[in-house]
């Protein structure tokens, strides 16, 4: 009942926070320095031709003006046409999104799981093996860059090994028959068992890379909240009680760690988006992250406007997302 | 004899060292009868309780027997100790606040604890879990409650009511009022008695108040500094305390009979258990101590009628 009403006025919340953001957006994207008709022409066009187009764009309008045909234009699903390529950018993206979508989910589990239960498994003894290697665990693979991680992978079970690919989503001819765009999910739906191995085995490497340096964030938060719940003296009570020790450390402590560890895991979420940017161009997954990247090489304005709005419209919805799981595991937040 | 402690001892391993904080301590729990246990912070009461259940830090040895129905707890591997904590011997902490795990409800914590020591069915265990919040005096339809819907009162009732359950013979309460107010301190202890009674439970009552064992306890256990400095019946030992710890201790209770100007205590620190005294814990700060008592720990003696005084004042031959 009270739960229903927290949904509810989160999501009326986030209305003026995604306004705010495309806002944001908006200007500094009319503050930075490079005209986007400019870019669009060439610097050799005519004075009146690159007047024509201004105007022809709404360039020459007022700037509050332009916002508002901006949110127009958005509300409308309408994020206007690539400079580049003149087509309309919401359907490039919605090209390129579900590959990013598919990447981030697949390196979120492998962070998730090995954040998780590595982490929680720690607690368990503290100063033993599993807390120990945990640690310079963390450290150490928080401190390499992705792309690195990613090129020695390639390096080593691609080149070396040559167990799996180490570019691209799927072998060409494979593509399964388009539903979500994910093609482990198409694959899958559509019974297509070679275009479903083709497509795990493309995925392997770059979920691993991404995921395993966002797995030694969760680790640390994971093992620092443990350790912090399991001091507490309801842990010591339902030891007291005979309760099994796995239940005392995942139903009752990490239950209660998993608050503050969820906060933090929606930010990873969306920092997992961002850090797919890198991830995509080592592997030339053709995601919304190579996308961006190239789009910001030719300076494709609207392009580059229109990506990152999707990329707050992600961040918005994923911190509604966690929000609500927070009050689902914590009655205390809905109250 | 239902429990039955023989030279227990336990230390805790911290950065600098040892840290002896029971020594010795050898002590009986008669069935359905609730012991005593007092002392001041740091004196070993509440790490006592801890190791007859087990639930101490890893780190932390135990030596000695605590033997409960014919079986040592102590030398008991800690995967068959889990079955007798909770249904034979249960616990009630001292912060009722923090005792219940908050993102659980309150039914949830009944069925866990039901259904970790015995097979019964749903329906059976909410039944179970219902009567013990009647017993306690919580309307059952509070169990579809969170503990932060409840006040603290009504919370060391649940907790109560989780830790008789299942119909344990003993039950420890670790300070079961020290965090409450007044009021609702005398009624949680009417209660705890009035359960005990009527559920023929024995009872361990560690408190530093001396007017909840007074009105609640049978026989008192004093600690002192890790030692067990006075064991006797309630009566006998606020009539005549033999101790000279106990004596001070009984003389520091505000009276109002007495027309005091100022209210009696204990010169002087309890004892660092780090690097305890070499004699008596008590020795520096007693008024009777004699050269002996700086030296040696007294042994435990026993007097004609039963009682325990770990004190040379009462030994024969060298400490007379």
């Amino acid at each position: 009942m009270s739960l229903k009403w927290y949904i509810i006025t989160r999501i009326l919340l986030a209305v003026p926070m995604f306004f705010i953001l495309l806002f944001m957006i908006f200007l500094v994207m009319r503050i930075l320095p490079g005209d986007p008709v400019l870019a669009m022409l060439g610097g050799k066009a005519p004075m009146s031709v690159i007047e024509a187009k201004r105007h022809e764009l709404g360039y020459d309008k007022p700037l509050l003006n332009q916002f508002g045909d901006y949110l127009l234009d958005i509300i409308k699903g309408d994020l206007g046409r690539s400079a580049l390529t003149k087509r309309p950018i919401a359907d490039e993206i919605a090209d390129k999104l579900p590959a990013t979508i598919e990447l981030t989910i697949f390196g979120f589990i492998v962070a998730l799981v090995i954040g998780i239960f590595w982490g929680a498994e720690a607690t368990k003894r503290h100063g033993g093996v599993l807390d120990i290697t945990g640690r310079v665990y963390a450290i150490f693979i928080y401190s390499i860059p992705v792309f690195w991680l990613g090129m020695l992978f390639q390096w080593f079970f691609g080149v070396k090994l040559k167990w799996l690919p180490i570019a691209g989503r799927i072998s060409p001819l494979l593509r399964p028959d388009k539903i979500t765009g994910m093609y482990l999910f198409d694959s899958l739906f559509t019974w297509n068992m070679p275009a479903l191995k083709d497509a795990s085995l493309h995925i392997i490497l770059p979920s691993l890379a991404l995921g395993l340096i966002i797995s030694s964030v969760f680790l640390r938060m994971v093992r620092g909240n443990m350790v912090l719940m399991l001091s507490q003296d309801f842990v010591k009570a339902a030891r007291a009680r005979g309760i099994k020790e796995n239940s005392v450390i995942y139903r009752h402590a990490l239950k209660n760690a998993f608050v503050p560890i969820m906060t933090v895991m929606g930010l990873q979420l969306a920092a997992l988006m961002a850090g797919a940017v890198l991830t995509e161009t080592t592997f030339s997954w053709p995601g919304i992250g190579s996308y961006l990247v190239e789009k910001i090489r030719y300076r494709d304005f609207p392009a580059i406007q229109g990506t990152i709005a999707v990329y707050a419209i992600i961040v918005v919805a994923i911190s509604i997302i966690v929000d609500i799981i927070n009050a689902l595991v914590d009655p205390r937040v809905r109250y | 004899m239902l429990l039955e402690l023989k030279n227990l001892m336990v230390s805790y391993k911290t950065r600098e060292g040892r840290v002896l904080a029971v020594d010795k301590v050898s002590l009986p729990v008669e069935e359905k009868k609730t012991l005593g246990l007092v002392g001041e912070s740091g004196c070993g009461k509440s790490t006592l309780g801890g190791a007859i259940l087990g639930i101490l830090p890893r780190e932390t040895k135990i030596t000695g027997k605590a033997i409960f129905n014919g079986t040592d707890l102590i030398s008991m591997p800690s995967k068959e100790l889990r079955f007798i904590r909770g249904k034979d011997i249960s616990m009630i902490f001292q912060d009722p606040m923090t005792s219940l795990n908050p993102v659980m409800k309150l039914r949830d914590h009944f069925l866990e604890t039901i259904f970790t020591h015995t097979k019964t069915s749903k329906e059976d265990a909410i039944a179970m879990a219902e009567q013990a919040l009647k017993e306690v005096g919580i309307s059952s339809n509070r169990l579809n409650d969170y503990p932060f819907q409840l006040s603290g009162g009504m919370r060391q009732r649940v907790m109560i009511a989780l830790s008789l359950v299942l119909n344990p013979k003993l039950v420890i309460a670790d300070e079961p009022t020290t965090s409450l107010d007044v009021i609702v301190q005398a009624q949680i202890l009417q209660l705890l008695k009035g359960l005990q009674e009527k559920f023929k439970m024995a009872m361990i009552l560690i408190t530093h108040d001396l007017g909840v064992v007074a009105e609640a306890a049978d026989d008192i256990g004093v600690m002192y500094g890790g030692h067990l400095v006075e064991y006797a019946p309630k009566f006998k030992l606020y009539k005549d305390p033999l101790h000279p710890y106990t004596k001070d201790l009984l003389a520091s209770v505000p009276n109002t009979n007495i027309d005091d100007k100022e209210l009696r205590f204990i010169t002087g620190y309890p004892p660092n258990l780090m690097n305890p005294p070499q004699g008596c814990r008590y020795a520096e700060r007693c008024s009777k101590a004699k050269e002996i008592c700086k030296q040696k720990i007294p042994p435990d003696f026993y007097t004609d009628d039963g009682r325990l005084v770990k004190c040379w004042l009462y030994g024969e031959g060298e400490g007379k």
